[in-house]
């Protein structure tokens, strides 16, 4: 038996705990005001329904102060909404001091990630769990979507023009493995797009990095 | 048929009478159709204005975009864009004579002014085009860089709209010779003038921001 | 006003009733028999899209599927509820609800019609030359690099249907202004006719930048340009922001015509006025307005910096006011009124806003520029954007197709069948579109030909939810084509409503009006007993 995927994944980052808290602020005011309109128009329907004693409707054409009311509480509410993302906002866009840089290319259709000492991997994305990590993402041939769902952040990848976003994985995650697939449409295999992210401590990441590259320029050699 | 000042006798639908429904408004706003025409053109250049808007957009976002190729300050000749503006600039104006001389009801007047806006408009498009043409010869084509098809987009497209704007007009000066001056004619020449003033103001544009802008 | 009107044609020929026609209210048949027409064909590219998807692999190739669902969206828009909202009944219904004989310009009306039939035969040929497999968004570079004259064809419908489309705005626009019945003040027009008027402005200051768009692909593809290749300067996101310049315009052009439908079949069922008439005018053309400063909500991801996204979020948010201001209005139009179970006041009642306001609140939810970060390019916008364009536009054009109806063909549907056709319709689009938004909050990413064996379970309650829509579908288009034939008559008013069209016969006569009507007050006032029990109609 499958499991059913049916709500938010994992939470890799404390980012992503802290915007999927937002995500149940904002969704909680809207289940608010979803529940009062339903429930209004399904009592309106059943209460005033037509009958003999109800034949026909009030000589109501409209009411100012009510008007004021549905106008104001909506645009108080949904700028509040706004504001509070705005924090946010600045918090995903910028990167930290001294991050380890990952420079991710978008082909079709496979994820390249290029590590500091050099190292060229296909679809396989490696992180260090606690530390900064800063993409760089771009793309050689169409445009393409670099989005880790654990992680709560996309960006597309553009030919000629350089994306970023940066993550730091919870050390709680150490050896799991995360989807990276592209959302942005990009032809035949767009839905085969799809690199995985493996989470590991920082002392493997280092280690793997070094006899990966070895691995590549001994078989690159021969 | 009934109060119109001129001798409009036979309109080239043929019908024999045009009914004027505002015999007080300037002549082509006479019939309801004239007048709704009018407004529904006002509309149109509304559209065509977003379409050059889009187009000088495209223009701006790409203008230093030239990819190691020809910057327009080594393409733009002045003395012709400078040549070409004031040829414009006239034929707008002639173009308004026309309209001035159809409310004074002078016929070969109109046609007179509207057959010089026409050879002016020539000569604007045969100016642009020797341009386009050395720009080409220099390797300058639309290929060559972002910036090139940005700017060959924007101006071709102001030209293919004076090109049009030309024969649109010429059919004009035939139908004038041929019927005269009536509502229904003088609607044509107002509604060809709307078009081509716009023309004229979309060209400032494009003089200030291709052209003064790109040798600055 | 009468010599203007050309010549309408006496003979009993179908090509000088139909073809050479430049009745508006044929026109606007036409437009409505057609768009039903690619409703069908649309709605079959869903069906398949949808069935490719019971398993994980995919049924089909994934070529086919990239086809399919580039298809689907094209001609549902394009072909489809852009015209049939705005063609079918801003055609039919304008002139006789604001008391004129015909639209300003008559030849060009027709002129949009088969300008539109054009561009959707243009649309159905793609298909036979290299279908496109663009998305209808066709973001280059793919959309330069996919090969094949399919695109091209595509680029040359959206041309034609632009034209069509600009053309019949012009119309509109000069119509409501000029022609309308003595009387007819702006404050008193019906909110149908309101929502037509925003409509076709937007129309007209969106539809250029959709042209140029469109033409810069054309030329990259053909001539040779570099508007959108990176290698020589040229910007991909350029093209973005064109696009959406129109295709978020083009969201509201798709749902305002709803709306004034909506503002027309709520009172006459609430058997009540309408309520804050002027707050629901106004909200359209807020709506209207502030829908030009939202496009760039669709490209938070696609390059820009994350802050700047802020103001469009913002704007975003707003927009939702005006929105928010008419379903309370609505509400309160039901609030002491009485309400009668007409099968077009069940799709505009429960249908349309039980439905539209979950399309609203999820929009809400990918304005949220840091939600969007997650959210963009998943499932959950799928869903948002068929709660919209289906819970809210389609749901609507049902409500207007069976309230109409009986003025259109002078024949009463089967009520029946038209109930039956409505539970099959809100059942499908709660079974078919609630899934997705838990399919994008899992990270399922939209435009899969394939996808991960923990997305089936919903996959497959989707595809379940859009045959259910598919057995709907095909019960309305019985039972309207099968009633226009052999329905019961009515008279000229069986709802006893107030717009002027309900005032002359079913059909109306060709001119509409024999004296035109002199118009003292908006079409919403109380109603009394004696009226709704008598027996005119």
């Amino acid at each position: 038996m499958v499991a059913i995927a049916s709500w938010l994944p994992t939470e890799l980052t404390q980012m992503s705990h802290q915007v999927d808290r937002l995500f149940y602020i904002m969704l909680g005011i809207i289940a608010f005001f979803f529940v009062l309109v339903e429930v209004l128009l399904i009592t309106f329907l059943v209460r005033y329904r037509r009958s003999r004693l109800n034949a026909v409707g009030a000589n109501v054409h409209g009411n100012n102060k009510l008007e004021l009311l549905w106008t104001l509480v909506p645009a108080v509410v949904l700028v509040f909404m706004g504001v509070s993302c705005v924090k946010y906002v600045y918090a995903m866009q910028t990167p930290p001091a001294k991050p380890e840089v990952i420079q991710v290319t978008g082909h079709m259709w496979a994820w390249e990630s290029q590590y500091p000492n050099g190292l060229k991997t296909r679809d396989d994305l490696r992180v260090p769990a606690g530390e900064n990590v800063l993409f760089k993402i771009t793309s050689t041939d169409v445009v393409h979507g670099f989005y880790i769902p654990a992680v709560r952040i996309q960006q597309d990848a553009l030919p000629g023009r350089q994306t970023e976003f940066w993550m730091k994985a919870d050390a709680a995650d150490v050896g799991k493995v995360f989807d990276v697939p592209c959302d942005q449409y990009c032809g035949l295999q767009h839905s085969l797009m799809d690199a995985k992210m493996t989470v590991m401590t920082p002392a493997d990441y280092e280690r793997w990095k070094q006899s990966e590259l070895a691995k590549q320029q001994q078989s690159s050699g021969q | 048929m009934t109060t119109t000042a001129h001798a409009p006798a036979e309109n080239h639908h043929g019908a024999g009478h045009i009914h004027v429904d505002y015999p007080d408004r300037p002549v082509e706003y006479q019939t309801e159709d004239g007048a709704l025409k009018i407004l529904g053109f006002w509309v149109f250049l509304a559209t065509d204005l977003i379409l050059f808007s889009c187009l000088f957009a495209t223009f701006i976002v790409l203008r230093s975009h030239v990819d190691g190729g020809p910057t327009g300050k080594e393409l733009f000749d002045i003395p012709s864009f400078v040549a070409e503006t004031f040829i414009l600039l006239t034929s707008s104006f002639t173009g308004g004579l026309a309209t001035f001389e159809m409310h004074r009801d002078k016929r070969n007047r109109v046609v007179g002014w509207l057959i010089v806006t026409v050879l002016l408009g020539l000569s604007f498009v045969g100016l642009e085009v020797k341009e386009f043409v050395h720009m080409a010869m220099d390797g300058a084509t639309l290929q060559r860089s972002a910036f090139l098809s940005a700017f060959f987009t924007l101006v071709g497209t102001h030209g293919c709209h004076v090109s049009l704007g030309i024969l649109w007009m010429t059919g004009i000066i035939i139908q004038l010779v041929r019927f005269g001056i009536n509502p229904i004619t003088a609607r044509k020449v107002f509604i060809v003038n709307m078009y081509w003033h716009f023309l004229d103001v979309v060209w400032v544009f494009l003089f200030t921001v291709v052209y003064l802008m790109g040798v600055m | 006003m009468e010599a203007v009107l050309p010549v309408r044609a006496s003979s009993k020929s179908w090509i000088r009733d139909w073809v050479l026609t430049v009745d508006h209210k044929k026109i606007g048949i036409m437009y409505g028999v057609t768009s039903i027409f690619f409703f069908l064909v649309s709605g079959l590219f869903a069906l398949l899209v949808r069935t490719d998807l019971l398993v994980p692999s995919g049924l089909f190739s994934m070529q086919t599927y990239n086809e399919f669902f580039t298809m689907h969206a094209t001609i549902m828009i394009f072909s489809v509820i852009i015209p049939l909202l705005t063609g079918a009944f801003g055609n039919y219904l304008v002139p006789l609800m604001i008391g004129a004989r015909d639209m300003a310009f008559p030849r060009m009306n027709a002129l949009s019609y088969w300008l539109y039939l054009a561009s959707g035969i243009v649309l159905i040929l793609s298909m036979f030359f290299g279908m496109p497999d663009a998305g209808w968004t066709a973001y280059p570079p793919y959309s330069i690099q996919s090969t094949g004259p399919g695109i091209d064809l595509w680029v040359m419908a959206i041309h034609i249907a632009g034209l069509s489309s600009i053309l019949g705005a012009i119309n509109f626009v000069v119509t409501i202004h000029k022609m309308r019945a003595p009387g007819m003040t702006y404050n008193r027009m019906p909110l149908f006719v309101w929502s037509m008027l925003v409509t076709a402005y937007m129309q007209i200051f969106g539809t250029p930048a959709l042209a140029g768009a469109v033409t810069t692909l054309l030329a990259d593809r053909h001539f040779g340009t570099v508007f959108y290749d990176a290698t020589a300067g040229g910007d991909p996101m350029l093209y973005q922001h064109l696009f959406w310049f129109y295709s978020h315009p083009a969201v509201y052009i798709m749902i305002l015509p709803a709306f004034g439908i909506i503002s027309e079949v709520l009172p006459v069922f609430a058997r009540k006025p309408i309520f804050g008439y002027h707050a629901i005018a106004y909200s359209s053309v807020a709506i209207g307005f502030l829908g030009f400063f939202v496009w760039a909500h669709h490209m938070f991801v696609a390059g820009m910096a994350m802050s700047a996204g802020i103001p469009f979020m913002i704007s975003s948010l707003i927009i939702a006011v005006p929105t928010s201001v008419k379903i309370f209005n609505w509400l309160a139009t039901l609030w002491r009124g009485a309400v009668e179970y007409t099968v077009p006041m069940m799709y505009a009642s429960l249908g349309f806003i039980g439905s539209f306001i979950i399309g609203g609140f999820s929009g809400v939810i990918v304005a949220a520029v840091p939600l969007d970060m997650h959210l963009h390019d998943t499932y959950f916008v799928v869903a948002h954007i068929h709660y919209v364009l289906f819970g809210g536009s389609v749901m609507t054009i049902m409500a207007g197709l069976h309230y109409w109806f009986p003025k259109v063909t002078g024949r009463m549907f089967n009520e029946r069948l038209g109930h039956v056709s409505f539970w099959f319709y809100f059942i499908g689009t709660q079974v078919t579109f609630f899934p997705m938004h838990l399919l994008g909050l899992a990270g399922m990413p939209r435009r899969y030909a394939t996808y991960a064996p923990e997305f089936q379970f919903w996959n497959d309650v989707a595809t379940i939810g859009s045959y259910i829509l598919g057995i709907g579908t095909l019960i309305i288009v019985f039972n309207l084509f099968y009633s226009a034939k052999y329905g019961k008559k009515v008279g000229n008013n069986p709802w006893r409503a107030r717009t002027l069209e309900w005032t002359v016969s079913s059909p109306p006569p060709a001119h509409n009006f024999s004296k035109l009507p002199v118009v003292t007050q908006n079409p919403y006032q109380a109603y009394t007993v004696e009226e709704l029990e008598g027996t005119v109609g």
